[in-house]
């Protein structure tokens, strides 16, 4: 009976012992990679460059006082990610730690030169963070990661929690890795990835800024949007809202718009063989600013701003869609998944050309704001009580 | 067997010898009846009440046997002396010195006259005991303040003054080949399951020790699968508590010389439950309750998981935490296994020191547990705080859990848990619950499953096990 149960926990110890602490990680090398950057340098070859978090303590628990760095950047190239990633390992002497990356910054002259060659390491790396955020740098993404002023100690921390916050109005969508690897492969949809470009800068910091977006046609990104064409895309693929617009009524009358609740209803629709994408636009607007003063009192004013602001942005996204489709021939916006939900037989014949199908797309635009806060309810500022006193 | 002849002198000399002149042994002198007979009072000190000897044996005796004749027949004197003269609780007559002995080592007097072969035995017990006080292992804020003592006549009395019915059995045991300990098995007739009363009974039976001081040795003798970690038979020190549980049809065994009772059978659910349950207000009962069942995974899971996330997943924690927790460790010179396992050990090391410490210096070891451990070793880069935050958490938790024997179990098998998890991580942790799993759903308190009503699923059980359903709705329910 003893050899029996001596038997038991010899082999029960040797399953525990075999296994080695199989994938055990070493906590105290751990340094986690906060961001990815990816450049091409003057030699066409990959540059690579990593930032990488020097722990601190958070500020609550006393660590403004810490006079450390509080990221450092490493960077190498190489043919191949792989090898830059191996090069760092040498300098950095850390184990280092992917699966908690913040963002990845692909450089615009890489982006323009295709990606189909660099994917494969997202693909195929399982230590990763599928849910990092991916921004196309304007400037080198080595600049953008080390040289990037933001609030937070670490400045992929800030673009992480800026991208993600859903209750920011201004907060423009972005694309996570999943999303970004898929569509690059994705005629019928494809990626659209906000882009990060120095907005000013100050001695060695640059201010970055968020907004623009890049967009890919396959693998290749094709062009940017302006902010206001971006913002419509955001709209268009719902990864956005919400936004704040500004309408120019007459002339020199600015009134600027908080938009809420923003649904996009597409539907596809073959007439005559021709292909007819019509998009509703139905969402709250509401007054945050106007140059001048309004009468809202009286029902032909706020019809007329409704009016002008369903002009607005009917032609906006008819300008966006346009220039998308004609100048970038990119499909950013999901329009051949909704050709593919609705009529999948004859998606399996326009697929191959659905590059060129696009340009051929006859749009139907409909709007429907509904003007639902005003601020204020007399014109701009109290008189007639004033007048009493 | 009748050994004894009726003369004095011999008989003395046999008890002094067979108590080993021992000096305890007492007697008095002192002649009754009208014609002066020699008779003997033998009783041993410290085991008697001393003025229940003398009012109800020997003051009567002096004084109204007057009347006894040495013409009436030892039989009549015997049954007048022990009928009308004696006003003790219990009288017997003994006729061979075998059953005497006994008797006197339990507390009773012996009366002894001259020519006569009959002993008179009377109960004049009487032993010192503590007054009913607090139960210091389980306190209450709600509730009975009553607490066992070690006398089991005062234990007994507390239950039956709590459930006055006809249908409470008593059943006394003599257990202990030299202690001669009573045990008492209490339960109701009609509620308790025979089986388990008969199967408690022929357990006590089966029980060959030398002595018994504790319950804990008759939870050790009677106990199902004595090998497993886990208490299978409650003990508690609260009378409602026994009361409660011989009224949803359990057997209370009490034991003399000791205030922890037994109760069978037991299941992990009871072992979560408290008495105080009861008397609080049912969502907030229920409440606590789940707080408890929280704890339970808490004490055994959380040093084990932090271990384990940390070793083989950090990935799984949010950037900011992992970001604090590796600049907490920032310089700490132990791996996290050793700072983990010296942790746990300090802080049973401190739970240990604090129970033995005497009362008077008991407060030095709380201020250096708090302040060496939680403060300078931090300060000192010794140890990182996140893992003292653990070790108090842990230790929050286990003391939520009721039950003392319950709660060690756990704090035992959490360093089992710390071991698995730091060979394996996570996946070590679930291999460790279905051990768990698999070992408590094989135990049983005498013939119930230890996982009882959850494993076999008894749905209405179940749902009192965990919600304090209201008493209101229980009454329209037997309607």
């Amino acid at each position: 009976m003893v050899i029996r149960y001596l038997k038991c926990i010899v082999a029960a110890s040797m399953i525990m012992m075999i296994s080695g602490c199989w994938s055990q990680i070493n906590f105290d090398q751990l340094t986690v990679v906060s961001a990815i950057g990816l450049d091409l340098d003057e030699d066409q070859k990959l540059q690579v460059s990593l930032q990488l978090v020097n722990p601190t303590l958070p500020v609550a628990a006393g660590g403004a006082t810490q006079q450390r760095r509080a990221v450092a950047i490493y960077t190498a190239t190489g043919h191949t990610i792989h090898e830059a990633i191996e090069i760092i390992k040498k300098q950095s002497k850390k184990n280092l730690f992917f699966s908690q990356t913040r963002a990845i910054l692909i450089s615009e002259k890489l982006a323009k030169n295709g990606l189909s060659n660099i994917v494969d390491y997202f693909w195929r790396e399982p230590n990763q963070n599928f849910n990092s955020w991916v921004l196309i740098s304007n400037s080198t993404a080595k600049d953008a990661l080390s040289r990037s002023k933001e609030l937070l100690a670490v400045s992929s921390d800030e673009w992480k929690a800026y991208l993600k916050d859903k209750t920011n109005n201004t907060a423009r969508g972005g694309i996570e890795l999943y999303q970004f690897l898929s569509r690059l492969n994705q005629s019928s949809y494809e990626a659209a990835v906000p882009g990060i470009s120095p907005f000013a800068s100050e001695s060695k910091q640059i201010i970055m800024e968020i907004g623009k977006l890049a967009v890919f046609n396959g693998d290749k990104m094709s062009g940017w949007l302006s902010l206001d064409e971006s913002r419509i895309v955001n709209w268009l693929s719902r990864s956005s809202k919400t936004g704040v617009i500004q309408v120019k009524i007459k002339n020199d009358e600015f009134i600027d718009f908080d938009l809420t609740n923003i649904h996009i209803k597409t539907t596809a629709q073959f007439k005559n063989n021709q292909l007819v994408m019509s998009i509703l636009m139905k969402c709250d607007a509401h007054i945050k600013t106007s140059t001048e003063a309004l009468d809202l009192a009286s029902q032909q004013v706020s019809h007329t701003i409704e009016t002008k602001l369903n002009q607005y942005l009917n032609t906006g996204i008819k300008h966006t869609l346009h220039k998308t489709f004609d100048t970038y021939q990119s499909d950013a916006v999901g329009f051949g998944d909704v050709v593919h939900r609705t009529y999948p037989e004859k998606w399996k014949s326009i697929e191959a050309n659905w590059g060129a199908t696009l340009k051929t797309i006859e749009l139907a635009v409909d709007t429907d704001v509904r003007l639902v806060k005003s601020g204020l309810l007399i014109n701009r500022s109290i008189k007639k009580d004033d007048k009493d006193d | 067997m009748r050994n004894f002849t009726g003369t004095l002198k011999a008989a003395f000399e046999y008890i002094d010898q067979e108590l080993g002149h021992s000096s305890d042994l007492s007697f008095r002198q002192c002649q009754i009846g009208s014609d002066n007979t020699p008779a003997l009072i033998m009783w041993v000190d410290g085991l008697i009440n001393k003025q229940s000897l003398n009012n109800d044996i020997i003051s009567p005796l002096m004084s109204g046997s007057r009347s006894i004749n040495r013409v009436d027949s030892d039989e009549t004197t015997i049954n007048f002396i022990s009928h009308s003269l004696i006003t003790t609780t219990e009288v017997i007559q003994v006729t061979s010195y075998e059953s005497l002995i006994p008797l006197l080592i339990n507390g009773w007097s012996v009366v002894i006259i001259e020519g006569i072969d009959i002993m008179i035995a009377a109960n004049t017990q009487g032993l010192e005991t503590r007054s009913i006080d607090e139960p210091a292992s389980t306190s209450v804020i709600r509730g009975p303040r009553d607490g066992f003592v070690e006398s089991i006549d005062t234990n007994i009395s507390l239950i039956r003054r709590r459930v006055k019915n006809k249908l409470v059995r008593v059943e006394n045991h003599w257990i202990g080949n030299m202690s001669h300990t009573k045990i008492a098995m209490m339960y109701i007739f009609d509620r308790a399951n025979p089986d388990t009363v008969s199967e408690v009974r022929t357990r006590l039976d089966h029980i060959d020790i030398d002595a018994i001081l504790e319950s804990q040795y008759i939870e050790d003798l009677i106990k199902d699968s004595p090998s497993s970690f886990f208490p299978t038979v409650y003990s508690t020190e609260r009378p409602d508590d026994v009361a409660g549980a011989i009224l949803e049809g359990r057997v209370a065994i009490i034991v003399d010389g000791t205030p922890f009772a037994l109760v069978l059978p037991c299941t992990l659910f009871h072992l979560l439950k408290t008495t105080e349950d009861l008397y609080l207000s049912y969502p907030i009962a229920t409440f606590i309750r789940w707080i408890r069942f929280i704890g339970f995974f808490i004490t055994l899971l959380l040093p084990a998981s932090y271990l384990g996330v940390l070793t083989y997943h950090p990935e799984m924690v949010p950037p900011q935490l992992l970001s604090s927790i590796l600049s907490a460790r920032d310089g700490v010179p132990f791996p996290l296994l050793m700072e983990t396992l010296l942790m746990e050990l300090t802080f049973e090391g401190l739970r240990e020191a604090s129970i033995r410490m005497p009362k008077s210096i008991g407060s030095a070891i709380s201020i250096v547990g708090a302040l060496v451990i939680g403060e300078s070793a931090v300060k000192a880069g010794i140890i990182s705080s996140p893992s003292v935050i653990i070790v108090a958490g842990t230790a929050i938790a286990s003391f939520t859990i009721p039950s003392i024997s319950l709660s060690a179990t756990i704090r035992l098998l959490r360093f089992v848990m710390i071991i698995l998890a730091s060979f394996l991580g996570l996946y070590g942790i679930m291999i460790g619950l279905f051990l768990l799993g698999i070992h408590l759903s094989s135990i049983k308190s005498v013939g119930m499953p230890y996982l009882a009503p959850f494993a076999p699923f008894r749905p209405k059980e179940a749902e009192r096990a965990l919600v304090r359903v209201p008493w209101f709705t229980l009454r329209k329910r037997q309607k």
